[in-house]
Parts: C-alpha cells; sequence; structure tokens
C-alpha cells in the first residue's frame, strides 16, 4: 500500500514540475503543499535554526521555480532532485554563516539535529533506505557516526575532527574508507 | 611534503565528498565548476546524490511558518517570467528579473530626468536601514550562484565573493541595487568576477528581503544610460542574518 502511495506521490510531483517549468504559480503552491515539511526538515536539521532554515527554503523553492525545466525525471525521483538543491542550499548557507553563528543550545531545533540514530532507525524501516541501512550497518560505528554526522549535520572535516577531538587526517581517513566501502557495498 | 598530499588527493571522491557536504565553501564552488564541464563527474555526483538520498528522505519533517508561502508568491510575482521567453529563441539566457527591469527602465524613459535625479537623490539621503548584516547570493536564472554578497550595516560596505565567472566579450559587470519600492535601479559600480572585493555603499534603502541586488553585463565603463542596459547574469534579493 505504502509503495502505491509513493508511486502516486511521485507522479503527481512529476506532473506539477512539469507545469511548473511552464510558469505555472498554482502548480508550485501544490508542490510546496506536498514538500515543504519534508524540506524544511532538512535545512532546520542542517542549520539548527528556524529563521535561517525559513530562508533558505524560500530560496530552495525559488530555484525550483527557476529549475523546474531542467528536471529530468528519467534521473532523479522529484524528491531526491528537490532535497538535493535544498541540502545544497543549506550546506552553502551554513558555510557562509558558520556553524557557531547561532547558538544551537538556545534552539529547540538542536536536540533534532545532533541526534542521528533516529533517522538512521527510520531509514530501517523506508523501503528505498533498506540497503543503505544495511551498508551502513556493516561500517564500524566510529565510521557510521561519522559519515551520518557529516551527512546531517552539514559540517566539514575540519569541523568533525574538532567535535570529534581526533586529529583531522584521521576524520579524512575514516570518512573516505566509510564512503568506498559504502560505495562497494551498495554496488552489490 | 607534497607526496602524501597528492596521496591523499587520489585517495579522495569528490563526488561523494561533495554530496555528504564535508566540503569548504571554495572546495564545493571548484566541485561545482567541475561539474559543470565534465558531464562524466557530473553523473558521479548524481550517482551519490541517489546512493545518500535515503538519509535525506529519512530526515523527519517539520511544518514550516505558514507565512513562508506568501514570501515565496510575493517573490514570484517579481520575478515572474513571461510566456513569451520560453518559446522564444533559445540563445543567451535573459535572466527573469532582467524582463522585470526592462518593464522598469521603459516605464522610466517616460519619466522627466529630473525626476529621475531627485528620485535618486533622495536615496541618496536616506539612512542605512538598520545594524546588523545582510547577505544575498545572485545567482543566474538556472539558479547557478555567481556571487555571494555579505553586507556589513555599521559600515555600509558589501563584500562580493564571486564564485563561478560570468564573462561576455567586450562587457564588464556591473552592480546594482533594486530598491524595495520597485523604483529606478541604483548603481553600485562596476565589479569584478575574478576576485572578492568591497564596495562602499552610497546609501540607498536596504530593506531586506523586499531589496534586491542584479549583475548585468555592460560596455566598458560601464552602463551608458545610467540603467541596465545589458543582459541581466545574477540576481538575488537581500536577506538578513
Amino acid at each position: 500500500m505504502t509503495t502505491v502511495s509513493a508511486d502516486e506521490g511521485r507522479a503527481f510531483l512529476v506532473e506539477r514540475l512539469r507545469a511548473v517549468a511552464d510558469g505555472d504559480k498554482a502548480a508550485l503552491r501544490e508542490v510546496y503543499d506536498r514538500t515543504s515539511a519534508k524540506l524544511f526538515g532538512i535545512c532546520l536539521r542542517i542549520l539548527g535554526n528556524r529563521e535561517e532554515a525559513e530562508d533558505v527554503l524560500q530560496d530552495v523553492y525559488l530555484t525550483v521555480w527557476n529549475r523546474a525545466d531542467s528536471f529530468d525525471p528519467g534521473r532523479a525521483s522529484p524528491i531526491t532532485w528537490m532535497a538535493t538543491i535544498t541540502r545544497n542550499r543549506s550546506i552553502d548557507r551554513l558555510r557562509q554563516i558558520g556553524p557557531r553563528a547561532h547558538d544551537r543550545s538556545v534552539d529547540e531545533a538542536v536536540d533534532v539535529a545532533d541526534k542521528n540514530p533516529d533517522a538512521l532507525e527510520l531509514l530501517h524501516r523506508a523501503e528505498e533506505g533498506r540497503q543503505l541501512a544495511a551498508c551502513l550497518g556493516e561500517l564500524d560505528e566510529r565510521t557510521r557516526d561519522a559519515v551520518a554526522s557529516a551527512f546531517f549535520g552539514g559540517l566539514t572535516y575540519d569541523e568533525l575532527a574538532r567535535k570529534a577531538e581526533v586529529p583531522l587526517g584521521t576524520m579524512k581517513s575514516v570518512i573516505r574508507r566509510g564512503l568506498m566501502k559504502l560505495k562497494g557495498c551498495l554496488s552489490q | 611534503m607534497s607526496a602524501p598530499r597528492d596521496q591523499e588527493r587520489d585517495d579522495a571522491d569528490m563526488a561523494a565528498e561533495y554530496v555528504l557536504g564535508v566540503l569548504d565553501g571554495a572546495t564545493r564552488r571548484s566541485v561545482e565548476r567541475r561539474a559543470a564541464k565534465d558531464p562524466a563527474f557530473a553523473a558521479e555526483i548524481d550517482a551519490w546524490a541517489e546512493r545518500l538520498g535515503p538519509l535525506a528522505a529519512a530526515v523527519p519533517p517539520v511544518e514550516p511558518l505558514s507565512g513562508l508561502w506568501p514570501r515565496i508568491a510575493a517573490d514570484l510575482d517579481r520575478i515572474t517570467r513571461r510566456p513569451a521567453e520560453r518559446s522564444g529563441p533559445k540563445g543567451r539566457r535573459v535572466s527573469a528579473i532582467w524582463q522585470w527591469l526592462g518593464i522598469g527602465a521603459m516605464g522610466l524613459a517616460a519619466a522627466s530626468l529630473a525626476a529621475l535625479i531627485f528620485v535618486a537623490g533622495q536615496n541618496l539621503g536616506a539612512p542605512v536601514a538598520a545594524d546588523g548584516t545582510l547577505t544575498a547570493t545572485l545567482a543566474s536564472d538556472t539558479g547557478t550562484p555567481l556571487v555571494t554578497v555579505v553586507i556589513d550595516m555599521n559600515t555600509a560596505t558589501a563584500t562580493l565573493i564571486p564564485v563561478a565567472g560570468a564573462a561576455e566579450p567586450g562587457r564588464v559587470p556591473e552592480l546594482w541595487l533594486l530598491p524595495a519600492g520597485g523604483g529606478a535601479p541604483q548603481s553600485l559600480g562596476l565589479i569584478t568576477m575574478e576576485r572578492p572585493l568591497r564596495v562602499v555603499l552610497k546609501g540607498g534603502e536596504l530593506d531586506a528581503p523586499e531589496t534586491a541586488l542584479a549583475v548585468s553585463m555592460e560596455p566598458e565603463g560601464g552602463s551608458p544610460t545610467g540603467l541596465p542596459t545589458g543582459p541581466v547574469v545574477a540576481s538575488g534579493a537581500l536577506h538578513s542574518i
């Protein structure tokens, strides 16, 4: 049942994005209604601050508006395409303002932003996430944590190394080895 | 000294690191430039986005404020593309905001020069809105960021950091302030896309997110009319931090 509705959701978004590419504002509103909570969750997790996350989300939908004609449903699912734009915009904003530009401890978002296991947990449950979850499960705990906090936090190698209190070179090799293992595991 | 460094570079999968989000800003820009020129590399980035996509999908949704859509809708009204533009020749890309500027400039041609000078003088005398910092990402109409701008309201200086090149033979980039009320674009001077630079804002109301900045390509020496005449290659609204 969930698979059917996911497919329907995808077809709906593909069709609506096509209308957006033709300049249909109402279609963008429908895309927004379907996707904004998902994409806002991504912004918030990376930026850890509602105001920044909302500014980025605003940019994301303007980018979707401008680039809908370059979306190719044969290459990516609509939600993956939009999530990629969202992540890139969020990471770029984080690089501009710096990870300490806002005090994460006063923001309710911190709790979400720093806890990765719940997302890994969700990954296990989602149909398309199972293989990635299994492959992440094959990594040792330290590597898995490093990869997950890199992805969810949008932090640079340098910031990750400082946070984990390990030398920069160590953090780089842990993550690079983790990525190579993941690639190998996922191609099986 | 250089051997281990090269070794390290060989081991790095830049496409994976880009998607994972561990690269600093400058390295991200160089990855994007490479991806723009190298389709195989761009495909590797797509493949990694696909591999790690389920992680993004697993992030719990959070409802944004209900006021966000009206902000987006207002931006859309400012940048709306005209249907004719899409069916037109697909040669040079003309930014959506340029269409908007074009209309503004035509309207202004009807106004008297005296009125124009009066408006400009008023703006120059206006105090800069508030303390703090504003930022803007000036992007092309395809969404590619070209310039990052950080404005220090206390010193009224803007720091421009080009992130991608824009070149047009025989033309130079000029920076414009698009005032909040929709008035005439004000030139902030010629800029370069080669390196970061500082621009002193001579005045003008800065009212995020209503005020926007744009870069147009003008003849050597700058726009001869005091209004943008060339294609707008990048534009973006100001945001307060």
